[in-house]
């Protein structure tokens, strides 16, 4: 498999193939690129009508962390209601490898957020909104073999939080609102975050925010939290389900500019696993998850509660167990 | 992908991306270079010794030349040595932000905005400095030869002039033992400060690069470097005390021999080889 995957890579002009084999090279220049030109022998229709009609089976992979890990539950408790024969396997690792699993055949299906797989995908990929990040995703998973379904509300994406106090003071909604008064303000942020394109860079570009001092900061965690609510920091990049956002009351600021590329949950699926009653109750469970849904979801997670138990509570509160 | 995006069995950048990033200029300088993280690196390892030593080594003398208190030093020692350092430095930081609300820096030291949480970094390296300073000191004074110490006191010294002239003195290859491993244990530790905002130091290198392990410039690579400079400022800093530790002991003690006492070694040697001859 591996061997075939190469060729095809060596075929397509990747000339960093030795860089890659021996010393490793970025993820940027050696994740799973479509062939320049289209990718004309695997893209096929992405919005596939005619899927298998029997429920078929599949199993369900997660990466290893406890949202994934619970998305995957949820998805896969709604398939197997639906009558599809679901195994699991949760908690692989991180994403080089469970793609690699979903590659290999080992698991059929994975929850992803689209922004992040869109961009492993099509490394030169600029989509953005939520809308245009899922248009270009089924053209970059179809040319790898691979099929998404409907993509949920809700999202897992990097915010800019302050506390009720901060957005009450300085009157801030959306990011746009800190221009003004940034400067005399401290963001905590992971240490990239102040040279990555999304990060500080978009700040200024986009909407002309610049923050007069920086210091890194995991992304969310007890201190993060805590420097922000006893004004250490005024800022913080938390990521949209982080609990502590309600439970402390902070604000995402919003990112009307798409700052942050959308970051969608959506099922990623091996292509010929892929059946009409798999993608039915995918689709119907994405329809009913938004952002505070999934966030209250995972508190209960953090809170000791199996991962498994919260997503047959949550499909049978919603209908669809 | 089908296809990790690097090579090896754990799915890391290879070593060989080591030396890559140290021959890369943009690592060593800037604000958040190399050159600048083991200047706070050490600042902070410093700073953290200075502090115990201030507090380990009267205590460790006063208890060493009393004899009253072992126990209860010898049980905080120890008991100093079970903290969890990494629990107790954010619990700590979280307390000590709650408290002190300062944007007050210190110039190439401390930036704007970390002294509450240096103070917490402090309080927990300390707490892990202490005890190899504090037995080291107490053991070293207990263990002067019981002879000298009676010497000093016919000849009228009181017992801070004992302490000063004779027990001190004789204490301190042990006592410079203790300060060596505290500074080792230190230099080694230090790096957990980074955990916390504002802070720097080669930690730095480390917490942030596990955020991007896969990166070539600020993931594993930059926290294997990061690594060998906290290993390579272990092994310059020991050396570095032990040079000290020549100068400050008395060559009566250390063992040393001045050129004069090896003679006269020698000469002993020749005599008791003689008396055997005869």
């Amino acid at each position: 498999m591996k061997r075939i995957y190469l060729a095809t890579i060596a075929a397509a002009g990747a000339l960093t193939l030795a860089a890659c084999g021996s010393s490793g090279s970025s993820s940027k220049t050696s994740s799973n690129t479509p062939p320049p030109g289209g990718g004309t022998t695997a893209a096929s229709s992405p919005a596939s009508t005619d899927l298998p009609t029997e429920p078929g089976s599949v199993t369900v992979g997660s990466a290893a962390f406890q949202e994934n890990e619970l998305l995957a539950d949820i998805y896969a408790d709604a398939m197997a209601a639906q009558g599809v024969d679901v195994k699991k396997h949760v908690n692989i690792g991180e994403r080089s490898l469970y793609l690699q699993a979903l590659g290999d055949g080992s698991i059929g299906m994975v929850p992803e957020y689209s922004g992040s797989i869109l961009y492993n995908l099509d490394t030169g990929a600029s989509a953005k909104s939520s809308d245009d990040v899922f248009a270009a995703l089924q053209d970059a998973a179809a040319s790898n073999g691979y099929a998404v379904t409907q993509y949920s509300e809700a999202q897992d994406s990097d915010t800019i939080s302050v506390t009720k106090q901060t957005a009450d003071k300085y009157h801030l909604t959306s990011i746009g609102d800190l221009a003004d008064v940034a400067g005399d303000l401290t963001l905590g942020a992971p240490a990239q975050f102040r040279t990555r394109a999304d990060g500080v860079p978009a700040l200024k570009s986009v909407y002309g925010v610049e923050f007069g001092n920086f210091t890194p900061t995991e992304a969310g965690g007890t201190v993060t939290i805590n420097a922000l609510k006893n004004g250490s920091i005024d800022a913080a990049d938390i990521f949209s389900t982080d609990p502590a956002i309600p439970d402390n009351h902070l604000v995402p600021l919003e990112d009307p500019k798409n700052m942050f590329a959308a970051q969608n949950v959506v099922p990623l699926f091996s292509q010929d696993v892929l059946t009409q009653p798999m993608k039915d109750a995918c689709d119907a469970v994405s329809a009913k998850l938004d952002t505070a849904t999934l966030t209250t979801l995972v508190a209960k997670v953090y809170g000791g509660e199996a991962p498994d138990k919260v997503a047959k509570d949550w499909l049978a509160e919603v209908g669809l167990g | 992908m089908k296809m990790s995006v690097v090579a090896g069995g754990n799915g890391l950048p290879g070593l060989d991306r080591v030396p890559i990033w140290f021959n890369d200029p943009s690592n060593w300088w800037g604000p958040d270079g190399l050159v600048v993280r083991t200047r706070e690196h050490l600042l902070y390892t410093g700073t953290v010794v200075l502090v115990a030593a201030l507090i380990a080594l009267p205590l460790g003398l006063l208890v060493g030349h009393t004899g009253r208190g072992v126990f209860v030093l010898v049980g905080l020692a120890n008991g100093l040595r079970a903290v969890p350092t990494l629990g107790l430095l954010i619990l700590l930081a979280v307390w000590i932000s709650d408290h002190l609300q300062t944007k007050t820096d210190i110039p190439y030291f401390i930036r704007a905005g970390g002294l509450p949480y240096f103070i917490a970094a402090l309080i927990v390296l300390v707490l892990l400095a202490l005890p190899p300073i504090l037995t080291n000191t107490y053991a070293g004074v207990q263990n002067v030869d019981p002879a000298a110490r009676d010497a000093a006191r016919g000849m009228g010294m009181t017992g801070f002039q004992v302490l000063r002239k004779v027990e001190f003195p004789c204490a301190l290859p042990l006592i410079m033992s203790g300060l060596r491993s505290a500074t080792l244990q230190v230099i080694a530790t230090v790096a957990v400060a980074a955990y916390l905002p504002f802070l720097g130091g080669l930690g730095r290198f480390i917490i942030d690069g596990s955020q991007v392990i896969l990166d070539l410039k600020y993931g594993y690579p930059a926290m294997l470097a990061a690594g060998i400079t906290v290993a390579l400022l272990a092994v310059l800093a020991d050396a570095a005390l032990s040079l000290v530790q020549r100068y400050v002991v008395s060559p009566g003690l250390s063992g040393r021999n001045s050129k004069r006492s090896a003679r006269r070694q020698i000469a002993i040697l020749d005599a008791e080889a003689q008396l055997a001859d005869a």
